[in-house]
This record gives structure tokens, sequence and C-alpha cells, in this order.
């Protein structure tokens, strides 16, 4: 203590000499770090007095009498305040940057960015710290549960495989529910063009490295994405890579982590014994006598097929190393990054590579330019679909436990009752998909405030498949060997002018910002495939040793939208606001209507500029908005649809034939979602406590729908806009920093709801009843019910008396058939979201992050029937019947008169195919609290750094997925087998998701 | 620099037009396609008659076979199991497909025809090839409209390309229509062609048929013996040999299915997986069939086999080798019916069994049996002079599309099938989503 004291009296003692020491002047310039412009109205304070100045109009500033060696502040509403320490320098520049947060922070939006108090419309996002170190191959996977509204699952657990994403519910039944995507103002091509259709696809956001993105806005509502007009309904993701600053030093990171993988969920399978135990019991009960083939046998030892195809060393790698700076003129960022992530399956991976080059320069006072490049080549390996009887994990749930998977030689596969799974995994599907995504852009100020910008950009795709079934393999061993080549070239062209003008009028008090522009965008699609079969060696897998060619086809499509857009925005004295917009769009995919205009207007009122609240000092912002707008949607119309078609392969005799192939609709419209949005923002105690609500009313007519017409005209039915859907819901987003000492502690929770409905679809004109639209297995979209609801007959559980099931005769005909079929249940949740608590103290920080989702419910088509994982031995009647294998489920089965459970008797014949058909029995609320992400690092002390050259590192562990909460009891809540809305939520024994444990260091030079 | 700016954004905005104007490259604009494109749209026409593209027609060639008594349903498609039971239901979904598939190639034919017709014959090279294309186009629609007037009475007539409701016509003026097309058709389609492609002597051959239904006896025995006595065609002492050589020369029109174009699977599901090409044996062949051929008969050997393996016991039909291959031809018209048509119409033209007997007792021999093994039929009575010649078209054309027709022309069905008990079960149902579309459209009776 004494020591202390000591100490502090020499401090100051100095701290005073040095001040009667010297008074200098100082002078110098504040400039955004951004823009490199200088920035007035900064206050320069010395610290701890109330001396100081503020700068002029150039950012320019002078203040006399500063004492040597003390501290100058800068500072302003909306910038990070910056300090200086007066050595002996008399001119001192400072280069402040935008305070990101809260409030002021910028946003980008479509066509321009805004600040968060200006905004009038819904709009949600994420920074890049959110988005690094997430051990995932997809952007997408690593904004789910952090954004109010959109629901992000993931439909398997195969690297690269696509997500669902859905802003605000889904609005249409057949032309597609994926939002627009934009990455650095261009609308990319979000389309797999792997074409061999072996594995189960790839998502095009994987190709992106997501190490090297700034940042995601997600436009919600009509007001904020009418911007983007005929592509607006689904909501558009807006993805912003990173830029180097103005006067910065050079920065150079290398990040890298590594990590394994494995399953968040394994079933639980029977064992040989219990296998053949059950297979005897669903003969016995059936009065079969028993088969040798099923007898008690304890030598026989059980194959775990499971653990046979899992990878038990599955990794995920990441490396990036980036560089960033800028001189006054220029600003660069520059990367490169590697990606590896293994399949959990011991076949499978993705492997990527991508380098990013953004560079802006300064040319003139009014001239600007810049690029963003960015390269990436994507390699996956993956292995055949979820749905095939040719599908290593599905196979390995209900392969029979007394198989084994090799003949005693110990490497020839054995020929098994179903395919042997780990002889499934021998084919070879590979595919090379290289992207090349450039936007190049001048930007000329032509009078103060008037701007005209022109850009170029395009999205270059390029994919490969090579694939190539052994001569051995399951799958191709009758024809001895199958390859597949095909490559598609996808071109995405974009060119777009704008005119923007800022100006403030009436004392500054009306500030006037106008965005005009036409952009054209232009999509073309080229593709080429061959098969062959019979090859002479495993050793020659391309076509060129096939003995014979199969199919082989190219083909060319393409489409285009020109567009026309304007946005007026005012502001009034920083309380009210008022946006308009507009975008007129044609396209090319349609005939009679090509051109429309989709519009929208929104308002805010920011109450907490209102006199009447300034006694309200906790309150720092409250303001009100509302909007309403019109967009439309043209994802799923093919683009040559609505035309009356002669088509070719009209072939006879192998000689070419035309004839009309399609009687197309030349009056076809995009369907339209008119979207009202009211929302209120608030923020508290300093921006301590920050609240959004939304709520949303989403109506979509005109939906692409099959209108059948009388056969006489050749055909059964055209496309037609017929049907309504409505999504309302209401979202709710808070954060807060609880803590805001040496120990800090942010919390941020969002909740959304919607609620789906078909309101209209095709009317039978002789019924006068809507003609509902079956897909999938047991999926029906119907007028009153969200799209896609589980249609299926209600079981009502076990009779104790027989073991056998019962279910509802819901039309009271006596009879258990299609006519007993209702609606129980549908996929998607009553709510969800997430919630993360960070915190730091020190040099250490831990982030927890939860997702949830309740009430959405998944169907087990997988457990299901005699294929199916609790098929109790329905086909064993036969003299030579197998069954498949059981999850440990069926150890619960009725086995005697007043056994009270779920799970009928094991029994083979008529009634076993009773009791194990489609029904409500299958259906499982999939609500689900997962432990999304944990992460937990350690910032390593300046001055230690110092000594090795860094400026900065930080070691880290994280794990994702590490826990699940839920009561479904298949194997993973968030499965289905398609992303299409109209069959979600069907699991066909999808892989399940995977749990990642990584170590990571991020380190800066 | 600031002038520059703004041309360049007036001319960006303005200089984009007409980009829009994208059109596919896999597939024409009916404004481009003109009676330049005849010969195109003929092959077409075919395409819509075949199993391939339409993906329609299924299993429609073997529906008559068994509905009737050739075949027997065992497994999969309940569907088949309620036309050979003769109880289909509305919502079937294979007739359906019987129903649909016919009206695609009409309306192919229609717009050929619609097209071809105005131009001036000088347009084609010869100019009797204008007259060649539609007479084969004619048939192919007169043939269309054949599957529909046998499978489900009068249905809609339509010559043009319209989505209006259309009410069904009578089933005497639907014949009126196939027969005035097949005049055509004889009149002008070319004279003799490859069988997979209309001739004269196909649709004269179609007409003596369909002459044959509606008892137009003299002109039916007239066109059976112009085919007869064309030369183009003769009887083959092979009669396995019709099926597996490709090239017989009894066939007198046949639809082709090719092995890139294959996707007609009747011969995989006739035959067992003992056979070559290793079949699903869903349709088995008709027991009473297997009994109703004569000792010394042909054509047992050359129209089925025995099943074997696990369905030992049955027989398979294997008229159709390509199995899995997809590539079996329909038959429409084949010499031997000619004999058959030629016999039956010349006797009841005559009321006079004798009349009948030539042309009868040729096609016997040439299928191994002799006429001297013959019942004495000179003396014998029209009533036995009729079931005779109907078993012997039985075993003769047994899977290829005739049988039905054959009992129900001939007032057999109630008597020989015993799931028929009502006339009603002789139609099959129009199909209710059809009806659902079209309110104009009337179920047949007892659906």
């Amino acid at each position: 203590m004494k020591q202390k004291l000591l100490w502090s009296l020499l401090l100051s003692l100095s701290f005073c000499l040095s001040a009667y020491a010297q008074n200098m002047t100082i002078k110098g310039r504040v400039a955004d770090s951004e823009t490199g412009e200088g920035v007035p109205g900064i206050s320069v304070i010395i610290k701890g007095t109330t001396i100081g100045t503020t700068t002029d109009l150039n950012g320019d500033y002078e203040l006399g009498q500063v004492p040597k060696n003390s501290t100058l502040v800068f500072s302003s509403v909306g910038m990070i305040t910056t300090e200086r320490v007066v050595t002996n320098q008399s001119v001192i520049n400072v280069s402040m940057d935008k305070d990101t947060k809260l409030l002021n922070e910028v946003v980008v939006v479509g066509y321009g960015t805004q600040e968060r108090r200006e905004l009038t419309g819904s709009v949600v996002g994420m920074k890049s710290e959110e988005i690094e170190n997430i051990p995932v191959n997809n952007v997408i996977q690593s904004m789910q549960g952090r954004l109010a509204g959109v629901q992000i699952q993931s439909a398997n657990g195969r690297p690269g495989s696509s997500s669902v994403v859905r802003i605000r519910g889904q609005a249409s039944i057949s032309a597609g529910n994926n939002p627009l995507y934009v990455v650095d103002g261009v609308p990319i091509t979000n389309a797999d063009d792997t074409q061999s259709g072996a594995g189960q696809g790839i998502s095009p956001l994987s190709y992106l490295n997501q190490e090297d993105i700034e940042s995601i806005q997600v436009l919600k509502d009509a007001s904020a994405s009418a911007i983007y007009g005929s592509r607006g309904s689904n909501g558009v993701i807006l993805i912003t890579t990173k830029k180097g600053k103005k006067n910065q030093k050079t920065q150079v990171s290398l990040s890298a982590y590594t990590g394994f993988q494995e399953l968040t969920q394994k079933p639980s399978l029977l064992n040989a014994g219990q296998y053949r135990e059950i297979l005897r019991e669903a003969r016995s009960n059936a009065g079969l006598a028993p088969r040798v083939d099923f007898a008690e046998d304890a030598t026989i030892p059980t194959t775990n097929w499971v653990d046979e195809v899992l990878n038990d060393n599955s990794k995920i790698t990441n490396y990036q190393i980036s560089a960033s700076g800028g001189s006054d003129k220029t600003t660069f960022y520059a990367s490169v990054g590697y990606l590896s992530q293994d399949a959990i399956l011991s076949v499978g991976n993705f492997e990527r590579i991508s380098g990013r080059l953004n560079l802006g320069h300064q040319a003139t006072k009014k001239l600007n330019f810049g690029v963003t490049l960015g390269f990436s080549n994507t390699k996956t390996r993956q292995t055949t679909v979820d749905n095939s009887i040719f599908s290593a994990w599905p196979l390995s749930l209900t392969s029979r436990p007394d198989e084994s998977v090799y003949l005693s030689d110990g490497r020839t596969f054995r020929i098994n009752t179903f395919n042997n799974p780990v002889h499934t995994l021998t084919p070879s599907y590979e595919s090379n998909i290289s992207q090349l995504l450039i936007n190049a852009f001048a930007e000329y100020e032509i009078i103060d405030g008037l701007k005209f910008k022109t850009s170029f950009g395009t999205d270059i795709l390029y994919t490969k498949d090579n694939d190539y079934e052994q001569l051995t393999s399951l799958q191709a061993q009758g024809v001895q060997g199958r390859g597949f080549s095909g490559t598609s070239f996808n071109t995405n062209i974009l060119a777009e002018n704008t005119l923007t003008y800022a100006k403030s009028f009436l004392d500054n008090k009306l500030r006037v910002n106008v965005l005009l522009g036409y952009t054209y965008q232009e999509f073309v699609r080229e593709r080429n495939s061959v098969t062959g079969v019979g090859f002479p060696s495993d050793n020659t897998p391309y076509i060129t040793s096939a003995a014979s060619i199969t199919s082989g086809s190219s083909d060319w499509t393409s489409n285009a939208i020109e567009s026309y857009l304007g946005r007026l925005n005012l502001d009034y004295d920083d309380k009210y606001l008022l946006s308009f917009a507009i975008r007129r769009d044609g396209s090319s995919k349609l005939v009679n209507n090509k051109y429309d205009v989709f519009p929208s207007i929104s308002g805010g009122w920011r109450i907490s500029g209102e006199s009447f609240m300034e006694s309200l000092t906790f309150i720092d912002d409250l303001k009100l908005r509302a909007g309403y707008g019109l967009t439309g949607n043209q994802e799923g119309i093919g683009n040559f649809a609505s035309r009356p078609l002669f088509g070719t392969g009209a072939n006879y005799d192998d000689q070419p034939g035309l004839s009309i192939g399609q009687i197309g609709n030349e009056d076809l419209r995009w369907e339209y979602t008119e979207q009202l949005n009211v929302g209120l923002d608030i923020a508290l105690l300093k921006s301590r406590i920050i609240l959004n609500v939304d709520y949303y009313v989403k109506n979509t007519r005109d939906l692409l729908l099959a209108q059948p017409i009388p056969i006489t005209s050749g055909f059964t039915s055209f496309t037609n806009n017929i049907g309504e859907v409505k999504n309302t819901g209401i979202e709710f987003n808070i954060q807060s920093i609880n803590i805001d000492k040496e120990f800090k502690w942010t919390t941020s929770f969002n909740i959304a709801t919607n609620k789906n409905e078909v309101t209209k679809l095709y009317n039978n004109p002789s019924t006068n009843a809507p003609t509902p639209i079956n897909a999938g297995f047991v999926s029906q979209t119907t007028v009153g019910q969200p799209i896609g609801a589980f249609f299926v007959i209600k079981a009502l559980g076990v009779d104790p008396a027989t073991g056998d099931m019962i279910y509802e005769d819901f039309d009271g005909d006596g009879i258990i058939g299609g006519g007993d079929r209702q609606f129980l249940g549908n996929p998607f949740p009553d709510f969800f979201g997430g919630l993360t608590n960070n915190f730091s103290y020190k040099g250490f920080d831990l982030s927890i992050f939860f997702q949830y989702s309740v009430g959405n419910e998944v169907y087990k088509l997988y457990e299901e029937g005699n294929g199916g994982v609790l098929n109790l031995g329905v086909d064993v009647g036969t003299a030579t019947g197998s069954a498949r294998n059981m999850t440990t489920d069926v150890l619960n089965r009725w086995q005697q008169p007043g056994d009270q459970t779920d799970m009928p008797r094991a029994i083979t014949g008529a009634r076993g195919v009773f009791n194990t058909q489609r029904s409500s029995r299958f259906i499982d609320d999939a609500s689900y609290l997962r432990l999304k992400n944990v992460s937990l690092g350690y910032t390593i002390r300046q001055e230690w750094l110092n000594k090795v050259g860094l400026t900065s590192a930080r070691v880290y562990v994280s794990g994702q997925n590490l826990l699940t909460f839920t009561n479904y009891n298949g194997l993973d809540p968030e499965s289905s087998s398609s992303t299409a809305s109209t069959q979600f939520g069907v699991d066909q024994a999808s892989i399940p998701q995977l749990r990642t444990y990584t170590f990571g260091i991020n380190l800066g030079f | 620099m600031k002038k520059i700016f703004i041309l360049a954004f007036i001319l960006a905005v303005f200089g984009c037009q007409e980009k829009l104007d994208i059109n596919p490259r896999a597939s024409l604009s009916p404004a481009s396609v003109t009676g330049a494109d005849a010969e195109k749209l003929l092959l077409g026409v075919y395409d819509g008659l075949q199993a391939g593209n339409t993906s329609f027609y299924y299993l429609s060639y073997l529906t008559e076979d068994l509905s009737a008594d050739n075949l027997d349903y065992r497994a999969t498609f309940f569907q088949h199991g309620e036309v050979n039971a003769n109880s289909i239901l509305v919502n079937n979904v294979l007739v359906a497909r019987y129903y649909n598939g016919p009206y695609a190639a009409i309306r192919r034919a229609n717009d050929l025809i619609n097209t071809v017709e105005p131009l001036p014959a000088d347009q084609f090279t010869p100019s009797e090839r204008k007259n060649e294309i539609l007479g084969s186009a004619r048939y192919l629609r007169a043939y269309a409209y054949y599957r529909l007037v046998t499978l489900f009475g009068g249905v809609s007539i339509t010559l043009s390309a319209t989505t209006d409701n259309i009410p069904r016509n009578t089933e005497s003026e639907v014949y009126d229509q196939i027969i005035e097309d097949l005049i055509f058709a004889k009149d002008n389609a070319p004279a003799s062609t490859a069988r997979s492609r209309v001739s004269s002597n196909a649709a004269k051959a179609l007409l003596a048929r369909v002459y044959l239904i509606r008892e137009n006896w003299t002109e039916a025995a007239i066109l059976a013996e112009e085919v007869i006595s064309s030369g183009v065609y003769s009887l083959s002492s092979n009669y396995a040999g019709i099926w597996t050589s490709g090239n017989s020369p009894e066939v007198v029109f046949q639809i082709n299915n090719t092995l890139n174009e294959g996707a007609a699977f009747h011969g995989f599901f006739l035959t067992a997986p003992s056979f070559a090409t290793g079949g699903r044996f869903e349709l088995p062949v008709d027991p009473d069939l297997v009994a109703a051929y004569e000792a010394d008969d042909k054509r047992k050997d050359g129209s089925i086999a025995p099943a074997g393996g696990t369905f030992a016991g049955q027989f398979q039909a294997i008229k159709f080798p390509g199995g899995g291959n997809g590539n079996d031809p329909y038959y429409i018209s084949r010499l031997s019916e000619m004999y058959l048509i030629s016999a039956e119409a010349a006797a009841e033209r005559d009321n006079n069994p004798a009349s009948g007997l030539a042309r009868l007792n040729e096609i016997r021999a040439i299928r191994g049996l002799t006429t001297t093994s013959l019942p004495p039929r000179a003396t014998a009575s029209m009533v036995e002079f009729r079931d005779f010649i109907q078993s012997e078209r039985r075993v003769e054309l047994a899977f290829e599309g005739v049988r039905w027709t054959d009992l129900k022309r001939t007032g057999r069905a109630i008597s020989t099938l015993p799931n028929v008990t009502s006339t009603n079960q002789l139609l099959y149902p129009i199909p209710q989503p059809a009806i659902d579309i079209n309110p104009l459209l009337t179920q047949n009776p007892g659906y």
C-alpha cells in the first residue's frame, strides 16, 4: 500500500513537471479513415481538462497551450473516440473510424448505405467478428439463429450441402423460396450446376470464403427489398467483403483453426441376437414355424454398420492469410484462404482454395474507382444421395447386424441381403467448381453531392463433374463400370449505372438523398455431359475407355433482367423520415407481361427527437417505422416456361422430329408479394439496451401453379398465376451490454414467429373446391394449411390387448385407408431464434451461443414400413424374406396382453404391414434448443507481443453443435431430405449434423 | 469530363434495349415452324404414339389382352389388377394415361394437318409428297381415335388445337371420323414403304379392321384382299421368327421403339426372370389362353413359354424379346390378320362359312396345322364358323391388342369373361380428372 502511494506520487509529480516544462501549439487534420476526407465538427480536448476546440469544415484544427505529454481526445457523435499523446511533434493528423456500433452504424442497403437511425425498413445484419472462426464451409450456416426472422436449417450434415434459408416464411409453392444473394453489388448465380446427381448437391454460397466477409445485411421487408423488384419477395441478403482503409498501416493477419468432427447423434441399433429374436417373434406371432436362418446363435458377431461407414478421423482445417491497408489514395485488402472439411462418412470431403483482392483508388478529388475480385476453387467428393438404394448412411441403419462386411478373406465384399453399405462407398463422385466473382466500378462527382457510378460485375462458375463407378461397385457391376463426365459453364454479367444526389436544405434540416439507376443482368448457362459403360480397368476411368456411350447431351439456356430503379430518402430534422423506392423490371422469362413496376413507401418517426422526450434522458432513441411495398419472385419461372414452344427430341425411328412441346402461357406474370411492416426501435441507457420489434403481413398472390386443361388440347395442364399464400409474424430482437467494466458481458437474443397459410389454389370448376397439391410422400398443400403440411392417417396408439396399432377411422367408412388422412403437423416452427452471451475479462473472451426452434415437426420416413428401422419383422413371413435392422426403440415393443407401450408387436404379414403403415406414429415434435457454438479465447497481452513483432494474437478453442436439448427421438431434429417447401421436413435418413471441436489462432503483424 | 459521364449514363440507359428477347435453342417458336418442317412434324406424330416421350402409353398396348382372357395380373400395379378384373375405378391412373395418350398424338397430327393443308403442293418435292404427308398424319390420327373409341366408346373429337371444353361425340361419329381419315390415308399415303412408316396398305389394313368392327363386311373383305394381293407382304412359316428376326415379311405396319428412344417396357413386364432379358412377369399369360392352343400349333411356342423358377407352372408371353431394353415395337397390322379378316368378312357377307374357309386354311397350314386336321368346316354352321374364326384370331393375334375389341364386337365378352356381367363393363371409365376439368364430359354408364 505504501509503495503504491509512493508510486502515484512520483507519477503525478513527473506529470506536473513535464506539464510545466513545455506548452506548445498543435495543428492537424482529422480525416475519415474510410474516405480520407476531412471531418468537420470533431471536438479536440486536452484530456482531463475542458480546454479544446473543434475541427473546421475541412477537418483542420489548431490548439494552443497544449502541455507536452498530455493527451488529446478526439471525439464526435458517430465516430470512435481517439486519443493521441503529445510528444514533440506540432502536427497531429488523426484518422478516425466511424462508430459502427449501434445507432450510427452504417448499414449496407440496396444500391447504397444508410445509417441505422435513418432506416425505415426492416434490415438485420451481422459483422465479420460473428462470422469468422466458425467451423463451417458455408457462411449461411454461421447465420443460423443470429438474425430475427431469418430461419436457417441445414438439411443434413454433408459438407457443402445446401441450407434452407427462409426470410419471413415461405411465400411460394412452386417458384422457389430462396432469397436473392448479392455479393459486393452482384446478384450471384444461386444455382447448383453439378449434373451427375450422384451426391446431394453443393450450395453456391459455399464457394465464398466467409473469412473475407465484412458484413451481411438481410433486407426483410418490402420497403427494403423493393429496390430489387421482381427478385425481392423472398428477401435479399447483401454480402459485403472486407476492404482496406485509407491512411492505414498495412496489417497482415493470419488465422488458422483445425478440429475434428463427430456426429451429433448416433443411432442405437439392434445387435445380431436382438435382431434375430425379433424375427423369430414376428414369425411366431403370425403362427409361422421358426426359420433356420434366424436361429438363436450366440456365436454370431454383430456388425456395427454405422461404425463401419463412419470416418473416425473426420477433420476440418482452415487457414487464412490476409493483408489490408491504404495510403491516402489507395486502399487494398488481399487474402488467400484454404478450407478442408471431411465428410463424416469414411468417403467424402470438401476442399476450397480462395483468393481475394479488393482495391480502391482515389484518382482525383472527384474520381475514384475500385474493384472487388474473388476467386475460389472448390473440390468435393460425395457419396450417393440419401434416398437411394446405394446410400451408405441409410443402409448402415438398416443392414442386417448378423451379416459381415467382408468374406472370410477379409477383403472381398460380402454380398448381403441388402446392399453392403461399405461396398456402396467405392465409387468416386467428384465435383470441381471454380468461381470468379468480380465487380469493378468508377465513380465521378459531377457537381457537389451529385455522383455518377458505373460498374460492371460478373459471376462466372465453371463446374466439372467426374464420376466413376468401378467394375466391382454395386452401382455398376452389372455394366462393367460406369463413368460420367459433365461440365457446366455459367456466366452472369451485370452492368450498372447509378446517379446519386445528396443535398441538405432549410438550414441543413431537410436532408435529401436521391438514387436513380439502370441495371442489366444476363445469365447464360452452357452444359455438356456424357455417360459411358463398360470399362476394361478401374485405372482407365475416363469415357474414352468406355465400350459404349450410353448418353450424351449438351444444352444452352439464358435469361436476362433489365431494370430502372429510383429511390428518394427524406430526413427532416432527424425526426421525420420518408423513403420511396421503385423499380421497373423487365424479364426475358415473360412474354406479354415482360415489364412491371415494384414500388414501396416507408416512413419513420424518431419520437426521441421530439422536445417532449427530452426529459426522458434514459431513452436515446425511439423510432417508429412503417412500410408497405410490392415485390416479385421469378426464381422458379423457367427461362422459357411462358412460351408455347415446339420441342426437339420428338424423334421417331432415330430420325429427328418436332412436336409441340409446351402449350406455354404468354400471359404469365411474376408472383407478387405485398408486404406491410411496422416496427419499433428503442435504444436505452446510452444505447446499452437496444430493442427492435417488427410485425409483418406478407400477402403473396399469382402463385405459379399447374392449371388443369382438357386433354383434347393434347396437354393436361399449363402453368398459370393462380395461388395465394399469406405469412404473418412478429420479430423481436434485444441487445444489451449488461456489464461494461473490466469484466464485460453482452447479450443478444432474438425470437420470431411466422404463420404460413395457403389462401387460394386452383379451384376445380366441377366441385368448386380447391385442388390440393401432393408432394413427396406425406406432404400436401391445400387451402387453410401451411405449405407442405403432413397429411396422414392418425395413429391412436397400441392396443394393450392385441399389440396392434389403432388408427382413427376419420371418414367413418369402417376401413383404415386413404380417406382417413388428416393434417397432423408441419415442418415449420412456431417460433425460432437464438441467444448469444459474450463475456470478456482481461485477455479472455467467452462466447456462448444457443439456437432454437420450437413447434416444427419431422416425418421420420426412414422408420416406417418394411424398409424402415421400426419394421418389426414385417417381411419375414416367406421362406426367404428378410428384415432390415431396427433401432433399439423396438425393444420396447408389445409382447404380451396388458403391455402398455407405443411400439406395436413384432409380426409379419398383413398385420405387420398394417402396424407399420404410414401414419402419424412417425411424426415427431422436432423442437430443439442447441448449444450451437461455444468459443473461449485468450488475447495475448500487447507488451509480450511487441517483442516478437506481432500486433495482436489470440488463441481459442471452439465447439460447434455441442449439445442438443430435444424430445425428438429420431436422428437429428434439423433433418430434411428435400429442401423444397412443399415436401420439407420428411427425413429419409439424412446424415445428422456434425459436432465440431476446433482449436484456432489469430495473429496480426 | 462531366459531359462525358452524363453522355455515358444516357448511353448506358438507352443502350441495352431488345436484350430481353432471348430465345431457346432446344425449342422453336410456333411461328418459326412451317410447312418446310412437315417431315419433322410427321416424325413428331409417330413419336406421340411411342412409349417414350409422352410417357402416356406405358402398357396401353397390352390392355386389351389384359381386359380379355389372354393375360392375367400378378403383381405391383393394382391398376392392372382392376383392368384384369374388369372393375376399373374412375381414378385408375393407368387408364387415365390410356385416355390422355392418344390425344397428345392427335394434337400433334392436328398441328401438322392444319399447317400443311393450306400450302400449295408445289412447295413439296415431289408435289405428291404433300398428300403423302397428310395421308400419313391422318392415318396416325385415325389410329389414335381407334384406340380411344375401342376402350372408351364415343369420345370428344377435335381436329384443331384448342383448350376449349369439348363434349363427347357418339361412338358412330368417332368411327366416321376414323373411316374418313383412313380413306384419305389409303388414297394418299405412300404406296409402300418401310414397315415402321405409314403406307397405303397400312391404311387399308386398319380400315379393314374398322369395317369389320362396323360390320361392313363387303368393304372389309375387299380391303383385306387388296393388302394380301399387293404382293408386298407374305406369310412366314417361322412364326417365332416374326418377333425375333426384325424384318418379317408379315408385318404391314408397326410403331418402332428404338434402343435410343427405348421406353417400351411391355416385353419387360411380360417376361419372367428366367427369360434372356429377365423381365418382371407382372402380367402372366392367362391359363385359358395356354389351353386354347391346338396341338402342333407353331404359335404356341412362338407366343408363350413356361415362366420357370418360382413361377413354375405359369406361362410368360415372349412376343417382345427386347425386355428391359425397351426397344420392342408395337405391331399394328400383320398380313395374317388380313387373311382372317378376309375369311370372316366374306363368310359373314355371304352368310356362308365356305366363303371364308380358303383364307382360314392358308393361315392354319402355315402355322403347322394340317388342313386335314380340320373338322368338316365346309358343312359347319355360321355359329360354329364364328367360334372357330375367333379362336383362330385369338391365338394368331395374342398380345397384339385386338382380343378385347373382338370379344365386344362379336357379343362374346359376357359369355367368355367370368368377370364381365354387365355391358357397362365393356367400356373403360372416362378418368375422373378429365371430367373434373371438363364438365361437358359425361361418364360412361355404371361408373
